[in-house]
């Protein structure tokens, strides 16, 4: 294919505010407007009308991403039965979700556009805008809140579900399963639809089929948008166009040939320096109608342990023992409660072997060792080298840097200069405040 | 008693760096590691041409604070001056009796090539590229000394010289975290 499009000067430096412009829109947390639901009325009938396909019955706004999954699962069950009125079974899930929907538009707006992009400057604005967008947005945004509508239904929709499609004749095992699980959906499911309940929820298990897109999948928006709105390519943008308009003004999308459904943006979302979703004093994403999301440094933590950040109270030297995953037993040493560490707190609970101490600027320094279901770590023990207001001293217990070979950290010395990224054999404080 | 960059009253002692016993300043999570002596063809070769962040109202900000909002900063000559325009009589007379005033200047600037030549220098040789990713920057301080300051940490007063700006890690179990301030 002839080479549609070069970059040039003027363009390249819009390279990098275009970016900034979409992942303030994948970040977005300010609610939908009126306007915002005027344009994806519009431009989800701009969609279905790309894929050849009768525009939506009902276009429906829903609060959160917990919402939305449980309401396209349940809908697309009910007009499935509606269309078919034939017994539902397991194949008749996948029928019901099968994203016949987004097949279409994806093909109708999509992959005409990107092929004949796919030719222009791909490595310059590639990397300054898909790449950086996705670098920017995707683990805060869009994988967080999959994982975690994943995880916040799976525990009501699907155990609850498979037990019961296996069992279904025995009462015992359903109100077992009734009882090990939240069970809300499953009640809702059968207020809704008392013979056909296990259908329902097995249709939100599978409700991701519908999903369609939506603001937090900004990358590939951003790179096909430079090439429309900056370097006007003349292609034919009258079908993506409608992709882009529903990728600014609305979150999730789940879409159905006889509905969509369309998820407000969070009221938070909340990173840390490397821009993984994290916070330490409450969820990392929050939407209006409450449904939260807890992350530590990228950690997502299932529903079963949000507690950890949510009631840190709960976090005591035993429950840190009985922590069956590594992972979770170090959000637990690290998360602080009222300025002191999990490493501070279980050390003053369970003691911690000195492997190594030094005295530096009249304060002392420690190496400690803390064996936990038999993985060790090590902990530096260093003192603040300025007084407080109130003549005390802040104590800090840090995760000790260690040798990369050795893996082991030495001394406080070699500890606090490694944590500088400095030769522990030239390093040498002149002062310390 | 000492009166801090924003005016407010602190604890705040002023603290002079004893170069003889090593090269490294610490405030906190913020190392600056003073070059003259140690790299002095580096420090020959420095390109101030990048600069980082010029000096705003006095200040130059070294790290910044990102949960605290307290940053580590350089107070420029002019400042105390303009601290001493408060209001408060009483103040404004104690910040006058403070002495010496830091009389330099200082900048903050990027010289990638003179970065990678200090890693393998001064970098912790089992992962050189830790200091190069903790690296924020080089100071150069000159006309006389200026003052490190940060709200929860003594002043430390920089003579002049040219300095490697570094921030800190902690060990998280596989992967190493900047310190969070």
């Amino acid at each position: 294919m002839a080479k549609k499009y070069s970059l040039t000067p003027e363009h390249a430096v819009q390279l990098r505010p275009w970016h900034e412009k979409w992942v303030d829109i994948a970040m977005r947390t300010r609610p939908m407007t009126d306007a915002d639901r005027d344009a994806m009325r519009a431009t989800v009938n701009g969609l279905y009308a790309a894929a050849n396909l009768p525009p939506p019955k009902h276009i429906v706004f829903v609060p959160s991403p917990l919402v939305g999954r449980v309401a396209a699962g349940f809908a697309s069950a009910i007009w499935w039965m509606h269309h078919n009125r034939r017994r539902a079974t397991w194949a008749a899930t996948e029928a019901a979700t099968r994203a016949a929907t987004w097949d279409a538009t994806e093909a109708a707006t999509w992959d005409a556009t990107e092929a004949a992009t796919r030719d222009a400057t791909r490595d310059a604005t590639w990397a300054a805008t898909r790449a950086a967008t996705e670098a920017a947005t995707w683990v805060a945004t869009e994988a967080t809140t999959w994982a975690a509508t994943r995880d916040a239904t799976w525990d009501a929709t699907e155990a609850a579900t498979w037990a019961a499609t296996r069992a279904a004749t025995r009462d015992a095992t359903e109100a077992a399963t009734e009882a090990a699980t939240a069970g809300w959906a499953r009640r809702l499911a059968k207020l809704i639809a008392p013979k056909a309940a296990a259908f329902l929820l097995s249709c939100v298990s599978n409700a991701m089929n519908l999903y369609a897109g939506g603001n937090m999948w900004a990358a590939g928006v951003d790179f096909l948008s430079f090439f429309r709105h900056v370097a006007r390519l003349p292609l034919d943008w009258s079908k993506w166009q409608h992709y882009e308009a529903a990728s600014m003004h609305g979150g999730w999308r789940f879409m159905h040939p006889d509905f969509c459904i369309v998820v407000d943006f969070p009221t938070r979302i909340s990173i840390d320096e490397q821009r993984r979703p994290h916070r330490e004093d409450g969820p990392s994403h929050l939407w209006s109608d409450g449904f939260a999301i807890y992350s530590w440094h990228g950690l997502i933590l299932p529903p079963d342990r949000s507690w950890i950040i949510a009631d840190k109270a709960r976090i005591t030297p035993e429950a840190i023992e009985a922590e069956e995953n590594a992972e979770f037993r170090r959000v637990m040493l690290e998360i602080s409660i009222d300025g002191k560490t999990g490493f501070e707190r279980y050390i003053e609970a369970r003691g911690g072997r000195e492997i190594a101490a030094d005295v530096m600027w009249g304060q002392q320094r420690r190496v400690l060792e803390i064996d936990l279901r038999g993985e060790k770590q090590f902990v530096l023990d260093v003192t603040n080298g300025t007084i407080e207001p109130d003549g005390t001293r802040r104590r800090f217990f840090v995760g000790a840097v260690s040798d990369a070979r050795s893996r082991r950290p030495g001394t406080p010395h070699e500890a606090v200069a490694r944590s500088y990224g400095r030769n522990p054999k030239t390093y040498g404080e002149a002062c310390r405040t | 008693m000492t009166i801090n960059h924003n005016g407010d009253r602190t604890m705040t002692r002023i603290v002079h760096p004893d170069f003889s016993l090593g090269p490294d300043v610490c405030q906190g999570d913020l190392c600056l590691t003073r070059l003259d002596g140690i790299a002095p063809k580096i420090v020959a070769a420095l390109d101030r041409s990048q600069v980082i962040r010029p000096a705003a109202n006095g200040i130059v900000r070294l790290l910044e604070g990102e949960i605290t909002g307290h940053h580590h900063e350089i107070a420029l000559p002019g400042f105390r001056a303009r601290a001493a325009l408060l209001r408060d009589d009483a103040m404004a007379a104690e910040i006058a009796a403070t002495a010496p005033v830091a009389i330099g200047a200082a900048v903050l600037f990027a010289d990638a090539k003179a970065a990678d030549a200090l890693a393998g220098k001064i970098g912790s040789p089992d992962r050189p590229q830790r200091w190069t990713g903790l690296h924020v920057g080089f100071l150069a301080v000159e006309g006389g000394p200026v003052d490190l300051i940060h709200p929860e940490h003594d002043t430390i007063r920089l003579p002049p010289g040219n300095y490697a700006v570094g921030r800190q890690v902690e060990s998280a179990g596989s992967e190493e975290r900047a310190v969070q301030d």
